[in-house]
């Protein structure tokens, strides 16, 4: 069930968003549960995901969801069979 | 056999149980839509007179079933892919989207979830994404919504 909409968004105060609204320098943070709301749109982060920083520009569409969505967490499952034969 | 909103609904069957031949009407809406138009349960689509067959056809024309129920999933999903979110990605590769283990079981997920996006490539290859337009945007959502 998603947060109670009389509660409000879940947001953070970010410290570098003044400069990335002046400067466009992207934003880095480790704030995945911050919901992305309208004054975002257009500017550039760098979503934390454990290890990296994923980048993001964030669009019109975007709004209503959390920085934590667009910056996955696990590497994609691929199967490398191990050329040490078990014998 | 009656026709009706493109379905055909079998004469012998009841309307109980012949209403939820259409995308987007279950049991449970089937019993409500019944009631509000005062069809006795074991009214068979025969027994159904002409007043009656138009009262039922204005009243499900005005619920959301069949294709613009289709097209709203279809958009929603869409909406996912487009933004490049978790869920829009899951869905690109056919696995669970709610956050369901996939060390086993996860069969459905496998076999139902990549269907949306499959038929989304087919028929809007040719069209611009921008002209179809979208009802309420998420941004005029963050302001509809009574956040106080």
């Amino acid at each position: 069930m998603p947060r109670s909409a009389w509660k409000g968004p879940f947001f953070v105060t970010l410290p570098g968003l003044r400069q990335a609204l002046t400067q466009n320098i992207p934003v880095r943070t480790n704030a995945r549960a911050c919901t992305i709301i309208p004054s975002f749109v257009g500017l550039k982060f760098q979503i934390h995901n454990g290890k990296d920083y994923v980048p993001l520009t964030v669009t019109d569409e975007m709004v209503g969801h959390k920085l934590g969505e667009f910056a996955p967490t696990r590497k994609r499952f691929s199967y490398r069979q191990t050329k040490n034969h078990i014998k | 056999m009656l026709h009706l909103l493109g379905v055909n609904l079998p004469d012998q069957k009841l309307v109980q149980y012949a209403l939820p031949l259409f995308y987007g009407i279950g049991q449970k809406t089937s019993v409500k839509i019944l009631a509000a138009l005062s069809i006795h349960k074991s009214c068979k689509i025969a027994d159904l007179s002409e007043p009656q067959v138009n009262q039922l056809s204005t009243l499900l024309s005005d619920m959301k079933i069949e294709s613009d129920l289709r097209k709203q999933i279809r958009a929603n999903i869409m909406h996912h892919r487009s933004i490049g979110s978790y869920v829009g990605r899951r869905h690109a590769m056919g696995l669970p989207v709610r956050g369901q283990n996939t060390k086993n079981n996860a069969k459905t997920a496998r076999r139902l979830n990549g269907r949306w996006l499959k038929a989304e490539k087919k028929e809007y290859s040719s069209l611009a994404r921008s002209i179809i337009p979208s009802p309420s945007s998420p941004f005029e959502n963050f302001f509809t919504r009574k956040w106080f």
